[in-house]
This record gives structure tokens, C-alpha cells and sequence, in this order.
């Protein structure tokens, strides 16, 4: 048990360390870490997904606490979300107290550069990956093209939309209900 | 202290769907208070959005770290966490047990599809952030070439995503 949480925790050290341009573009590190650890499966990861864009606080916070969860529990939540955690409070706390200028430090804002590049190179892989377990029928691609025009275009925010796809959900589980028991009437 | 505490986990609790989210709320806790000006706010977003991990916890770190060193950075990313950790362990309970539940299937599949469009919305902010310079209304050809490059050695060579980040790192420092 002590082997699994401390490889837990490596892991998602390891994760957090890596997590540059927010929690959607480290799926792939994630999935990565969670696949050759035979922790999670992709379709499970998609459902955290989900969960983790309908809770509060940062995506990669919630998908360690998921993933963590479901390696060890209570404690396997607490180990993963301290893994994820610990190398930004110590950068963090690192740069605040000892690097003055950390905006003049050239070579980094170069390699930074590089890497926003790399982030959109991941935000790609991720929305083929998750894309392809999500978007099966027309529907799915107009409800796609919903949201996406409902955000950009329109601003609407995400607590509102993610109220809204419940709302939907909700309605096509009763329209499925009623059509059901229309049959058998 | 446990103002700190309170207040990131009140921002902590109302930052949802990603942590560029907080940073209005971050604003407006922090700033009205005179905890931090705005111009150093906006040095330690830019801080946050460039060091590993979410920007949100980044943040939150900083800001505590500015306000009572470190314990004040401690207590305030663990502020910021609090309602993510309790929540989603509610959630994963809920999860576990409702598994099955045909209502949460149809729920969680129309969420699934309409969450690949919001995905959808960041990747075209950050690719037209990364890739392309608004002020001449072109696109940036040095990092459309990196994006190429990385791509191609990214999706043909299937390694661990952490190669081409540092792949990155590197080429980003000799080409930029």
C-alpha cells in the first residue's frame, strides 16, 4: 500500500511538474502516466474529464484527486493532489524569495516561448484523443459546435454551459423515459 | 492568516471551468483589500502562467507567499484547494455509486461532447496567442515552423509527452 501511494505521488509529482498552459493540455501526460501505470482507462479518463470541468478549482487539481481516488482512496486522493501541488508551491516560493527579476531572465522567457508552442501541439492531441471517444454521431458534432460558438463567439460562461448540457441531458433522459413507456402502454 | 486561508478557498470554490477564472476573483479579494497593487498582480499572473503547474494554485502561492511568506503560501494554495478536494471526492463517491444510473450515462454523454467544444475554445485562444501576431494580422512563421516540427516528431514518434516539452525548451532558447 505505502509503494503504491508513494509511486502515486511520484507520478503526479512528476505531472505537476510538467503542467504548463493549464490542466487540459496535460491530459496527455496524464493519460500517459495513468495508462502504463494501469491506473485509469482512457474512458475513464474522459468521465473525469467531465467531472473535473463541472468542479470548482483547477482541472489538473481535480483529475489527480479523481485518478488518486481511485488508486488509493481517501488517502490516494490526498497523496495525488499533494504530488500535483508541491512543485508550484515550491517554484513559486523558490522564485518570490530569491529570483528578483525572473522576467529578465532571457534564456527562460525563450524556452517558455517553446513551450507555449508546445502547449498547443498537446491542446491538439487532447481534443483528438478525447474527440474521438466523444463525438460519435451528427448530434454530438452540432452540440460540439453549440458550445464552441456559445463560448467564443458569445462569451457564455462555463458554469452556465455545463448547467445548460445538464439541463439537456436531463431532458433526453425523460423524452427516453416517456417514449419507453409509450411503447409498452 | 486564516483570512488567507478563507478567502483562496472562497476563490478556490468559485473558479470553475479552469483557473483563468480566478483571476478576476483573485482581483477582486485581493487587490480591494490593498493586499497587492495591480501592477504586481499582473507580474505575478504573468509569473504564474509561465512557471509549472495551474495558474490558479500559482497564484494562490504567490499572493500568500507576498502576504505572510511561506506559511502564507502554504496556507493559502491549501485554501485554494480545500473546496476542489472535498467536492470532487463528493462527486467521485456520487460517481462510484451511480455508475450505472441511466440518467447520469445520458448526462455525462451529452457533457462529454459539449466539453470537447469548450476544449475546442482554449486551443483556438492559445494557437492564436501562440501562433499569431495580432498587430501585423499575420501569422508568426518561427512558431508555426516549431509548432510543425513538434508536431510532427509529437505524433509520429507517439514518446511521452515531457520529450517534446523539453524538446521545446531547448529549441525554444536556440531559435527565439
Amino acid at each position: 500500500m505505502m509503494s503504491q501511494l508513494g509511486r502515486l505521488f511520484w507520478v503526479f509529482f512528476k505531472i505537476g511538474a510538467f503542467t504548463f498552459g493549464g490542466g487540459i493540455a496535460m491530459l496527455p501526460i496524464i493519460e500517459r502516466e495513468m495508462i502504463n501505470n494501469k491506473w485509469v482507462s482512457p474512458d475513464e479518463m474522459m468521465d473525469y474529464v467531465v467531472i473535473s470541468q463541472s468542479s470548482p478549482g483547477a482541472i489538473a487539481v481535480n483529475i489527480s484527486i479523481l485518478c488518486g481516488y481511485k488508486v488509493g482512496r481517501f488517502l490516494g486522493a490526498l497523496v495525488a493532489m499533494l504530488g500535483v501541488v508541491l512543485p508550484s508551491l515550491i517554484t513559486i516560493t523558490v522564485i518570490g524569495l530569491f529570483i528578483a527579476n525572473f522576467n529578465e531572465i532571457v534564456w527562460f522567457q525563450k524556452a517558455l516561448q517553446g513551450i507555449n508552442v508546445a502547449v498547443v501541439i498537446l491542446l491538439l492531441d487532447a481534443i483528438i484523443k478525447l474527440g474521438a471517444r466523444a463525438i460519435k454521431d451528427w448530434q454530438r458534432v452540432l452540440l460540439m459546435g453549440l458550445v464552441f460558438s456559445a463560448v467564443y463567439f458569445l462569451k457564455f460562461s462555463v458554469p452556465l454551459i455545463i448547467g445548460i448540457l445538464i439541463g439537456l441531458g436531463t431532458l433526453i433522459y425523460g423524452y427516453q423515459l416517456l417514449t419507453v413507456k409509450k411503447k409498452v402502454a | 492568516m486564516i483570512e488567507l486561508f478563507l478567502i483562496f478557498a472562497y476563490i478556490g470554490l468559485f473558479t470553475i471551468g479552469g483557473a483563468l477564472v480566478a483571476i478576476p476573483l483573485i482581483e477582486e479579494q485581493v487587490i480591494t483589500r490593498g493586499w497587492i497593487t495591480l501592477e504586481t498582480f499582473i507580474q505575478m499572473v504573468a509569473i504564474s502562467e509561465a512557471t509549472p503547474g495551474p495558474v490558479g494554485i500559482n497564484i494562490a502561492t504567490y499572493v500568500g507567499l507576498v502576504r505572510y511568506h511561506i506559511p502564507g503560501a502554504i496556507l493559502a494554495t491549501f485554501g485554494f484547494v480545500v473546496p476542489s478536494f472535498i467536492i470532487v471526492l463528493i462527486f467521485a463517491r456520487l460517481y462510484t455509486k451511480h455508475k450505472e444510473s441511466k440518467w447520469l450515462k445520458i448526462v455525462f454523454d451529452v457533457l462529454k461532447a459539449g466539453i470537447i467544444g469548450l476544449i475546442a475554445v482554449t486551443f483556438f485562444n492559445i494557437s492564436k496567442s501562440t501562433l499569431w501576431v495580432a498587430s501585423t494580422q499575420q501569422p508568426d512563421w518561427l512558431s508555426l515552423v516549431l509548432a510543425m516540427l513538434l508536431g510532427g516528431f509529437y505524433f509520429t514518434l507517439k514518446k511521452h509527452p515531457i520529450y517534446m516539452i523539453l524538446l521545446a525548451a531547448v529549441l525554444g532558447i536556440l531559435i527565439y
